[in-house]
């Protein structure tokens, strides 16, 4: 699914954000990445969605190559992902219908399919009876589910979260991190960044910790360490 | 593109509009301004033009007859003037047809004048083919019996030809400038609007809208500006023509100032102006802002 080898970003102005990273993220996975503030964190992400381009070193996403995506394959390739923003993103003037709905309509969907589709992915947020709501008469977790539907919405193979529950009261990321979970369980890949190492831990899901823009453990490979 | 998505991008352009209408209203009220200054260095320019063709007597002659020439004598003089080989055209002009234009611009006060009291001359109005043979030609005209004088024009022609290249380039400048204030304006607008959607704009980017789709309610809003634009600011000429040809036809209705004012040509290409302006403000702006590739997660 995701392949980085020997990924190295260095920012224009020479902040080398990501080191020589080297993992895979097979189809279906729920992976965490964590690691403390200016790590590299969002900069991994980034590479992903092809909002930056990798100094060196080769990435593989979709079993493609992401350096030889022209510029107009570019959201065709974004539309096989889902994005969650830690600041939510909802559009203020727009009810959770139209807020979900959008994600279809700016992809060229028609009504009739944004008709079935919007309610199916909020029910799937538990958020059905919310429909006509204003971002603004939600509480944060309800305002994050919405932004799970959106990117729900188109059906990706991936969904990808930066720090998702980084603007949610507490008591509430357990039930996002439920949710993706959840979302998990019916095939789609997961991968979320978070500052909260204890939510990873409790989750029991493969863990990718980076420090300075270098990965300085995986889980999985550290299991796989204990066994041998 | 799909029906709806074609309903809802027309929708979102309008939305552009309205949802900062000040800043509509401002650039609205700059187009009106810079479109209607180009539109009366236009007309002024225009008019000054047509205005020369008229005086223009580049290859032009004037022939006064005698006064006691009658309209027999008049014909046979034609004949004459035809039969000279550089002569390209020649039309008679009576002292009637005269002394009656001039009574549709001043009224009664020529009343008087009509008739056996009419002092004007009868004229043939001529062109040369060659003018290099002007002299020669000027000669055998004079001679011709019942002329009584030639009027040669040709240096106020050359002067107002000069006038009239200055003019020109003062007219092509004003156009130019113009065009570059209105890019700008119209541009700038729709970054302003882009800044009020830039989170729309990342999530659109973010769920994989084409930049096309991503674009076209911009591009709809700078097309309804400068719509809007040229139609206030034609409206404004038309008024501004009307007025002037009032004035001009009330002092100097002598002159052969020709002042069409605003016609149907000139209001459909006013419209398709203010429509490609509004258009390629518009593909600027976006191409600016979408030529980033960021902007999904980056947005903070
Ligand atoms: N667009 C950019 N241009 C230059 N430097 C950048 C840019 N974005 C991030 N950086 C730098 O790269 C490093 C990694 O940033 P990144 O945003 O990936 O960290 P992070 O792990 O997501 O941190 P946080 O937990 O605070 O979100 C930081 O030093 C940051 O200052
Ligand atoms: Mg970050």
């Amino acid at each position: 699914m995701i392949e980085f080898r020997k990924v190295s970003k260095e920012y224009r102005n020479g902040t080398k954000a990501v080191t020589n990273v080297d993992f895979k993220v097979e189809k279906g996975e729920f992976v965490f990445i964590v690691g403390s503030s200016g790590a590299g964190k969002s900069t991994l992400l980034k590479l992903i969605t092809h909002e930056e381009n990798p100094s060196s070193g080769e990435l593989i996403v979709n079993n493609m190559d992401i350096s030889t995506l022209k510029k107009r394959q570019i959201p065709y390739f974004r539309r096989t992902m889902g994005i969650v923003f830690q600041d939510f993103r909802l559009i203020p003037k727009m009810n959770v219908f139209d807020n979900v709905a959008f994600a279809m309509r700016v992809v060229c969907a028609s009504e009739k399919a944004i008709a079935s589709r919007v309610p199916y992915v909020l029910e799937l947020v538990n958020l059905k009876d919310k429909l006509k709501y204003y971002p603004a008469e939600l509480s944060g977790g309800e305002q994050q589910r919405v932004g799970l539907a959106r990117a729900l919405v188109n059906n990706p193979d991936l969904i990808i979260a930066d720090e998702p529950t980084g603007n949610v009261d507490p008591s509430l990321s357990f039930e996002i991190i439920d949710l993706l979970n959840k979302i998990n369980s019916y095939g789609t890949t997961i991968l979320m960044v978070t500052h909260e190492h204890n939510l990873a831990l409790k989750f029991r899901k493969r863990t990718i910790k980076i420090e300075d823009g270098e990965i300085i453990s995986d889980s999985i490979w550290e299991e796989l360490k204990n066994e041998a | 593109m799909k029906l709806d998505s074609f309903l809802y991008l027309t929708k979102e352009g309008l939305k552009n509009i309205f949802s900062n209408w000040v800043t509509s209203l401002t650039s609205i009220t700059i187009l009106v301004c810079c479109l209607f200054l180009t539109g009366s260095t236009i007309l002024f320019s225009t008019s000054v033009n047509n205005t020369l063709d008229v005086v223009e007597s580049k290859n032009n002659l004037t022939i006064h007859l005698l006064p006691n020439v009658s309209s027999e004598d008049a014909k046979k003089i034609e004949e004459k003037i035809q039969k000279i080989p550089n002569i390209s055209h020649c039309e008679f002009y009576s002292k009637d047809q005269a002394i009656q234009k001039y009574s549709q611009a001043l009224g009664n006060l020529m009343e008087g004048l009509k008739g056996e009291d009419n002092p004007l001359p009868d004229v043939f109005h001529i062109r040369m083919l060659d003018l290099s043979k002007y002299d020669e030609t000027a000669k055998i005209l004079s001679e011709i019996e019942g002329v009584e004088s030639l009027s040669d024009r040709r240096e106020i022609a050359k002067r107002l030809t000069d006038v009239n290249q200055t003019i020109k380039l003062v007219e092509i400048g004003i156009v130019i400038l113009f065009a570059v204030v209105s890019l700008f304006i119209v541009s700038n607008t729709i970054r302003v609007t882009m800044y009020g959607r830039r989170m729309e704009i990342s999530i659109m980017k973010s769920v994989g809208a084409t930049n096309f789709f991503i674009r076209l309610p911009f591009i709809i809003e700078g097309i309804l500006i400068g719509f809007v634009s040229a139609l206030i600011s034609s409206g404004f000429l038309k008024l501004l023509s009307n007025i002037v040809l009032k004035i001009l036809r009330k002092i100097i209705p002598f002159t052969n100032i020709i002042f069409d004012g605003v016609n149907a040509t000139m209001t459909v290409v006013f419209l398709l102006i203010g429509v490609i302006f509004g258009f390629v403000g518009g593909v600027i702006s976006i191409r600016k802002y979408l030529n980033k590739e960021g902007d999904v997660i980056a947005l903070q």
